[in-house]
């Protein structure tokens, strides 16, 4: 009778809501050289040979996705998947998502922010899109003399950089472009899709918590770059090859269930 | 205290706030009628309906004057010294009269001319590059460039969240005293919006108000039909395009190239109005010519033939520049005066605000 009593309140749930869900977090861990990113005193070596260190790092991650093996997907609702990630603030690494019950064997997300909301209205872009934020820590992801989200910045030295004027040999990378309002310009919009390992699909139930450890391999953004050249890149042409790299930096790092 | 009472008290809240705002706004027309009502955009005759999305950002004269109490406080630049209206002039439609390139902060020069502000509902982009779409982002520029007003827009919301009288009126104009990114800016955007400028010499006759041009003007109309009107496009007298006019590269500003990183976009910069021209000196991007002779000149002798010279300046002969005889030249003079609006010069409503003592900070 009890158990009878259970399904049919389970059944009224599943029909109130559709289906159940649980929550999955996201776990962005920066990595360096196998190990946890160190800003500013890590020095690091980059696959051309030349020592690199860190002093900022941050990007965003918007429209996630969870995919099943049959290719079903869910959206996380746009109105909550834009996502600031910041190396410096540990809780802005984690992103805590509700997601449906069931078996996932991909996860996917863009590293920036869509076009469609790259040109929304000004009244909609609120938390992590307002574009007044963080410009009084020099931390604001926002141009704004070529109005557009800024996706991706890091910023370090190496000493394999050809002094400036002021004698500093610092990289500053400012990675953007959304394709462009109505003449097309550079997109720099990637979609990056973390394949679960067959044995390690991600399980949703209600009664746990999900947290899948997002792995960002942090000099993967200077491959293929010659940093005597490529020191501050912004939006020119080159600035794609940077967007090419850390697409390939993200790597699956692992599920606890809690 | 009973329920019952309770209507009476807002009622008095909004008239102790509606006496406060017109107390505070001084000088504005006596016909501004001070309720949250949407009022009317002032749609010109001979203009079509305005670009801006009136719809997301409803025409409201409680909010054109926040914006205009805004436009002119220094408390949007790092050091209260410099406010949107130090280069942007009314007299001047709202160009800095005089100055070759914009002053900003700690005497800071900027790197072009400051453009005239007016018909900004009416704009497909903004800034001679056109780097700006919308006119709600347009502001954030100037308020964070170094050399302009150098401040964050976080910290002029966090300086206007602690004034004593903004949270009122923002209140008055949005519905509750919270201030964010987007009230200020579109607080901003609405007096852009309300500088309309459709009531010159030019307007009147165009639209048949009992006013005719004299002889000399309508000389001069034909030669700007004839030689001008292609980019210079009617009512506007811009079609907002991004062209070289061939003058001379005395700098590495590629203007529209330096947003769309075209090479066919090198020297390429927004076609300006020509509305006002007689109060707007000095012009081009880089204010190099002090006079309109000077503009003439160049346009009829001077055009260099650089990268992407726009078609138009290149006559069949092969030979650059508009031919343009000297009686061409005075009566294009004369009906380029036509096109002053000094209504729009003098309107009170757009005019700098007093702004109290002790809401100047330093």
């Amino acid at each position: 009778m009890k158990s009878l009593t259970f399904l049919s309140l389970q059944i009224i749930m599943l029909l109130l809501y559709g289906s159940t869900t649980a929550q999955v977090t996201l776990q962005f861990d920066h990595r360096a050289e196998g190990k946890k990113l160190v800003l500013n005193t890590g020095t690091y070596k980059t696959s051309a040979n030349d020592p690199v260190s860190i002093s900022l790092l941050q990007y965003y991650i918007s429209n996630i996705q969870f995919i099943k093996g049959n290719g079903d997907k869910y959206t996380v609702p746009k109105a909550s998947s834009f996502f600031l990630i910041k190396e410096n603030i540990d809780s802005s690494k984690t992103i805590v998502l509700k997601v449906p019950d069931g078996v996932y064997s991909a996860i996917t997300f863009l590293v920036g922010i869509d076009s469609l909301t790259s040109t929304l209205g000004i009244e909609e872009r609120t938390g992590v899109l307002d574009p007044g934020k963080d410009m009084a820590a020099s931390e604001s992801m926002y141009w704004t003399w070529n109005s557009g989200y800024i996706f991706f910045k890091m910023e370090g030295s190496s000493p394999a950089i050809p002094a400036d004027k002021t004698g500093f040999r610092e990289f500053e990378y400012h990675i953007g472009g959304y394709g462009g309002y109505n003449s097309p310009t550079i997109n720099n919009i990637r979609r990056v899709t973390i394949e679960l390992p067959a044995a390690g699909a991600l399980r949703v139930r209600s009664n746990k918590t999900a947290v899948v450890h997002i792995r960002f391999d942090v000099l993967s953004v200077f491959d293929r770059l010659d940093l005597k050249q490529h020191h501050h890149l912004m939006l020119t042409p080159a600035s794609t090859q940077i967007a090419d790299n850390y697409a390939t930096g993200f790597q699956y790092g692992g599920t606890q269930y809690q | 205290m009973s329920m019952r009472k309770m209507p009476y008290i807002y009622v008095l809240m909004g008239l102790v706030l509606t006496g406060l705002l017109s107390g505070f706004l001084q000088g504005a027309p006596a016909v501004h009628v001070f309720n949250n009502q949407d009022s009317t955009f002032p749609q010109p005759a001979n203009f079509p309906p305005p670009v801006y999305d009136l719809s997301k950002n409803k025409f409201n004269k409680i909010k054109i004057e926040l914006g205009r109490r805004l436009f002119y406080d220094g408390t949007l630049s790092k050091n209260g010294t410099v406010s949107c209206g130090t280069c942007h002039i009314q007299a001047s439609a709202f160009s800095h009269h005089g100055h070759r390139l914009s002053h900003g902060i700690f005497d800071s020069l900027g790197a072009r001319n400051a453009p005239a502000l007016q018909n900004l509902a009416w704009a497909t982009s903004f800034m001679w590059d056109g780097g700006v779409k919308d006119l709600d982002l347009q502001p954030i520029v100037p308020i964070t460039n170094h050399v302009e007003m150098g401040e964050s827009v976080e910290s002029v919301v966090e300086k206007i969240k602690r004034d004593q009288y903004y949270p009122l009126y923002f209140n008055a104009a949005f519905g509750s005293r919270e201030i964010t990114t987007a009230r200020v800016m579109q607080a901003l955007s609405q007096f852009m919006v309300a500088m309309v400028s459709a009531n010159s010499k030019y307007d009147k006759v165009v639209r048949k108000e009992g006013v005719a041009f004299t002889k000399e003007e309508a000389a001069g109309y034909k030669v700007f039909q004839q030689k001008c009107a292609t980019c210079h496009a009617e009512p506007f007298f811009t079609d907002f395009s991004f062209r070289n006019n061939g003058l001379y590269p005395y700098s590495e500003d590629f203007g529209r190239m330096g947003i769309t990183s075209e090479p066919g976009d090198k020297y390429r910069f927004k076609v300006p109005s020509l509305r006002n021209i007689a109060l707007t000196a000095p012009y081009m991007h880089d204010g190099r010519f002090k006079g309109l002779d000077f503009v003439l000149t160049h346009y009829a002798q001077d055009v260099q033939l650089t990268d992407n010279i726009d078609p138009s300046l290149v006559q069949s002969s092969g030979r650059a520049g508009i031919p343009l005889t000297p009686a061409d030249k005075e009566a294009l003079k004369s009906f380029l005066y036509t096109l002053t609006d000094s209504a729009f010069v003098r309107n009170k409503g757009l005019g700098e605000v007093n702004i109290c003592p002790q809401c100047i900070r330093y």
